[in-house]
């Protein structure tokens, strides 16, 4: 004991302090993952991101990046997926800090604002763009395009189509819907309704539909003949004060008092879920949201589940959507690598293999081919039946737009507002915040 | 020896009224501790409600995720969230991630920390007190006024997709944990300090052989405090690293809810999963922790 405690007592304290810092560097030095600099002659290496939907179609996705660089053996693809949120989260700081991914999925939903801060690369300025463009949809395109530049290339859109759980439509004697024809709004408020189950306490245990993030609302409005803004990208004046408008509104307000969706203090963080395949799921809701990017998720996972398109007014169809691309950092060094993964994937071979697992393809022979590979092929023709009716959702730098539209129709859902004081507010919150 | 032994017991007559009170007392001291002990057995499964409920939600599909009324014991059980969660999601490499970084945190905030406030607790020197305001200072920064300014230092000196920024910052101590050593090694009287120079200790041994022996309690605040940091912490290794190797446990746990799909009764199996390193730390521990949570209340 007596030598231990004198052996003990021999050790520094100052070589344990240098033997950590050494062990930190050692460390350090081994877990780093930085990429070695490329030889000369060697492959380049392009980052590449997107957010995560399983581990299957991720790796679905990472299978068709492993396409580009068979045929790109001079180009390797690092690619990452991250969790939704946490993607958004590093797209933010790595652009702010000047590291951003040298290919960066987009999703048009949040593009306006780095559009707007010229983060990306002006496409228009690459070899062979013209070239490179000419088979694509001129609308998905349109979408990435800001003040006469184009800042990311679609790879493809997310066209909403109605879920549906076949055993819930069984139960309640509900003829299965046509998957290729749209019912009129009143067949298909009609069938709802059959659909939402009340027990005798007068408590609803099971819901027609769970909007989620459909923005019916604006379907409605504009199948009425009506329009939310002039123009959805990039609006400069909301317009959804007119009859059309107020008739839109009081189409989906009618889906509370009908009772065939939740009520809005019900539709997050409880028994019904957040909308999509999730509700679905549950058991509870008999339709929901649901677009191509969920099939290989249906097809392995949810057999019971089926689609038909959303429902129209008159003989107009309408849906709001967004799309899905690719843009390249300014700061990039390896722009030209990654134009050449842009290029690639709006070809025709590759915008087929993308959509098998992911969206509708913007290559206009490629969606000629749909029905050929799509999986399940039963929902092939709804999903054509609905393509034709795509337009690209809301585009502003003015991000507080949205949610100042979205909690005014909130309140139209609880009934707190009625269509006319609705559409009022929108306009003149609205119009407040685009005029500054 | 022998006799005492062997003496029978002196027996003193009880009275029976004397007898009925012990008796009495007897039963009431049974029916307090039966009380006590069914209160706190209750308290403990109302404590303990969550877990189960965790464990039970881990086992399940989503149908019965959602059954109503809520069913506790699955049926069937759901075994693959589990295997899934390990296997396909490879949980356990966010884990050894997670825990290798926690580990490293612990052991260099400790030693670090517990140095810088030696020295603020041990030496007087011009400023000492405006410097110690400064490093108190850094911790009312809220971590997002730096989150860029630090991130486009690391990619200039070339840190990006490395370890480095997770792990040499910590090299130079953290502001509330050099507080708590501060604090208590400036409880510890002085005279230890001299004794151990009269002995022959210089500085650093001092603080090596004299002064950390005597903080355990707060080396082990400390340790919990920076494991269980580490151990939560998503931001640093979500914008500092890339690639699947390198995720950690806290970023691993979010691929189960996306707007495209969640997947609920995997993220409880996740999280059950992932509660396994603090909860057997903590059994191995508890002692300890116990012990320095309390003396660090007493300081």
């Amino acid at each position: 004991m007596e030598h231990a405690r004198s052996r003990k007592s021999r050790r520094r304290p100052g070589v344990v302090l240098s033997a950590l810092l050494l062990a930190a560097s050692l460390v350090t030095a081994a877990c780093g993952g930085a990429d070695e600099p490329e030889a000369e002659s060697g492959p380049v290496t392009i980052s590449w991101g997107w957010w995560s939907n399983t581990p299957e179609k991720d790796a679905l996705y990472r299978k068709w990046l492993d396409g580009f660089e068979a045929a790109n053996p001079n180009i390797k693809i690092k690619s990452e997926f991250l969790p939704w949120d946490a993607y958004w989260d590093k797209v933010k700081t790595t652009t702010a800090g000047g590291n951003a991914y040298d290919v960066v999925g987009l999703c048009s939903c949040f593009a306006a604002s780095y559009f707007d801060n010229e983060v990306f690369a002006d496409l228009k300025k690459m070899d062979g763009y013209a070239d490179a463009v000419k088979g694509a949809q001129p609308g998905p395109v349109g979408v990435f395009g800001w003040q006469d530049k184009q800042y990311a290339m679609p790879v493809g859109i997310s066209v909403p189509l109605i879920g549906y759980n076949k055993d819930l439509f069984k139960a309640a004697g509900v003829a299965t819907p046509d998957p290729a024809v749209p019912m009129t709004l009143d067949a298909f408020k009609e069938m709802a309704k059959k659909l939402t189950k009340v027990n005798s306490s007068g408590k609803v245990t099971q819901y027609a539909l769970h909007p989620g993030s459909l923005n019916f609302w604006e379907s409605l409005i504009a199948m009425r003949g009506g329009s939310m803004y002039d123009n959805f990208v990039s609006p400069s004046k909301v317009t959804i004060n007119t009859p059309q408008g107020i008739a839109g509104l009081a189409d989906y307000a009618g889906l509370f008092t009908d009772k065939i969706v939740p009520p809005i203090d019900e539709q997050r963080e409880n028994q019904w879920l957040n909308g999509d395949l999730d509700s679905l799921r549950t058991g509870k809701v008999a339709m929901a949201r649901v677009g191509p990017w969920n099939f290989a998720d249906i097809a392995a996972k949810s057999p019971n589940i089926g689609v038909f398109p959303l429902p129209k007014v008159g003989d107009s169809l309408v849906l709001y959507s967004g799309a899905n691309g690719y843009a390249i950092s300014a700061e990039s060094e390896h722009q030209k690598e990654a134009w050449a993964f842009l290029k690639w994937m709006l070809k025709t071979e590759n915008q087929v293999e993308f959509a098998k697992f992911s969206d509708v393809p913007v290559d206009v022979e490629a969606l000629k081919k749909l029905p050929d590979f799509i999986t399940p092929k039963d929902f092939a023709p709804t999903l054509l039946a609905s393509v034709p009716a795509f337009r690209p959702g809301l585009l502003t730098v003015k991000e507080e737009l949205g949610k100042d539209v979205g909690l005014i129709i909130d309140d139209l859902g609880r009934g707190k507002l009625t269509p006319e004081q609705a559409a009022a507010e929108i306009e003149k919150k609205g119009n407040a915040l685009l005029s500054q | 020896m022998h006799d005492v032994l062997e003496r029978p017991a002196p027996t003193t007559p009880v009275p029976p009224a004397a007898r009925s009170a012990a008796r009495r007392r007897n039963g009431r001291a049974r029916w307090e501790l039966t009380a006590r002990i069914t209160a706190l057995s209750l308290f403990c499964l109302l404590l303990l409600f969550p877990f189960v409920w965790l464990v039970s939600q881990s086992l399940k599909d989503t149908n019965q995720y959602f059954a109503v009324p809520f069913e506790w014991i699955p049926s069937p059980f759901r075994w693959e969230n589990f295997t899934d969660v390990i296997f396909k999601y490879e949980f356990l490499h966010y884990i050894g991630n997670s825990l290798w970084l926690a580990v490293y945190a612990v052991v260099v905030n400790i030693l670090s920390s517990s140095f810088v406030a030696y020295g603020f607790s041990r030496f007087r020197f011009p400023g000492r007190n405006a410097l110690f305001m400064v490093v108190l200072a850094t911790m009312m920064l809220p971590g997002q006024v730096m989150t860029i300014s630090l991130y486009r230092f690391y990619r200039d000196i070339g840190w990006i997709d490395t370890f480095y920024p997770l792990l040499v910052p910590k090299l130079f101590g953290a502001a509330f944990e050099i507080f708590l050593f501060r604090q208590f090694f400036l409880s510890l009287p002085r005279e230890i300090d001299e004794a151990a120079r009269i002995d022959g200790c210089g500085t650093l041994r001092t603080w090596w052989h004299i002064i950390l022996p005597q903080s355990k309690p707060v080396i082990i605040v400390v340790a919990v405090f920076t494991f269980l940091g580490s151990w939560r912490e998503l931001f640093g290794p979500l914008i500092y690293l890339t690639g699947e190797e390198n995720r950690t446990l806290p970023l691993g746990l979010l691929y189960f809810t996306s707007p495209f799909g969640s997947s609920l009764p995997m993220l409880m199996a996740a999280i059950v999963i992932s509660l396994i390193p603090p909860v057997v730390l903590y059994a191995l521990g508890q002692k300890y922790i116990d012990k320095g949570v309390a003396i660090a209340e007493i300081k």
